[in-house]
């Protein structure tokens, strides 16, 4: 009968399980929120804009980026203060006087999307290897 | 063929659809705010890039195509949306293929006192 034995695993569970905890954790929070960045500039960039407005917001300065932990994991959130541009869906979806409107979150939600994707991939991994480092420094390994 | 005028060909050869929103009423964007309801307004809305290590690739990809249908009741344009996405989604011919991938979004339209819905497809179509 043979026997084999597997070494390890405790400490690979402790390391799985410290880079869950940062996973939720404020580093994560700051890791994603480039990518949420890239989708506001795109939005920014594309949102409509008149440059003899005096009064109220420009769409684009109603435009907010954020990333959040609602529990089950770290959201990244982009959208428009509907109290400074309450009209703002309008634009993006159309209405019946100009039923294109003037869309700007959508175009660069699809645009962008692989320049977002890799700016989450990006920050994940840079805190799973700082997380991998601190397992290091704390001999998990 | 523009994926405009694929989308307008499909939509007023379907009278599933025309028999609720009449063809001359079914519309690539513009300015229609004079037009009596129903009708309904198509456009792209955005644009994938499609690239391959030989070039441009031979497809062109619109990520979000926006249908918009209008009409003077909620229960007509909810109608109209049902029947709009049965006539577009999964459309596969010439070179053309259609899914739908959001909607219908409600809208309602104080200003003129319409009802609409926004309806989101994507559209790949060979680069003709």
């Amino acid at each position: 009968m043979s026997e084999s034995k597997l070494y390890g695993v405790r400490l690979a569970s402790e390391a799985t399980a410290a880079l869950l905890k940062r996973m939720h954790s404020e580093e994560l929070r700051k890791a994603l929120i480039p990518a949420g960045r890239i989708l506001y500039q795109g939005a920014y960039r594309r949102a409509p804009y008149d440059p003899g407005r005096e009064k109220g917001t420009h769409l684009r300065d109603a435009l907010f980026v954020d990333a959040r932990d609602h529990g089950k994991g770290m959201d990244i959130l982009v959208g428009i203060n509907h109290r400074k541009a309450p009209h703002a869906h309008l634009f993006e979806l159309g209405w019946s006087r100009k039923p294109e409107g003037h869309p700007f979150l959508r175009p660069a939600a699809v645009e962008e999307e692989e320049l977002i994707k890799k700016a989450v991939a990006d920050g994940v991994r840079r805190v799973a290897e700082e997380s991998a480092a601190l397992g290091d420094a704390l001999d998990l390994r | 063929m523009t994926v405009e005028e694929r989308i307008q060909a499909i939509l007023i050869a379907t009278p599933a659809v025309t028999s609720l929103v009449p063809a001359d009423r079914i519309r690539v964007g513009g300015s229609w705010q004079n037009m009596t309801a129903p009708y309904m307004v198509h456009f792209p809305v955005a644009w994938v890039p499609m690239r391959t290590h030989e070039g441009i690739a031979g497809l062109q990809n619109c990520g979000i195509y926006q249908l918009s249908v209008f009409g003077a009741k909620y229960s007509a344009a909810r109608l109209a949306a049902t029947q709009i996405i049965q006539a577009l989604d999964g459309h596969h011919s010439e070179g053309t293929a259609i899914f739908w991938r959001g909607g219908p979004r409600y809208l309602h339209d104080d200003e003129v006192n319409l009802d609409y819905f926004v309806l989101e497809f994507s559209v790949f179509a060979s680069l003709s």
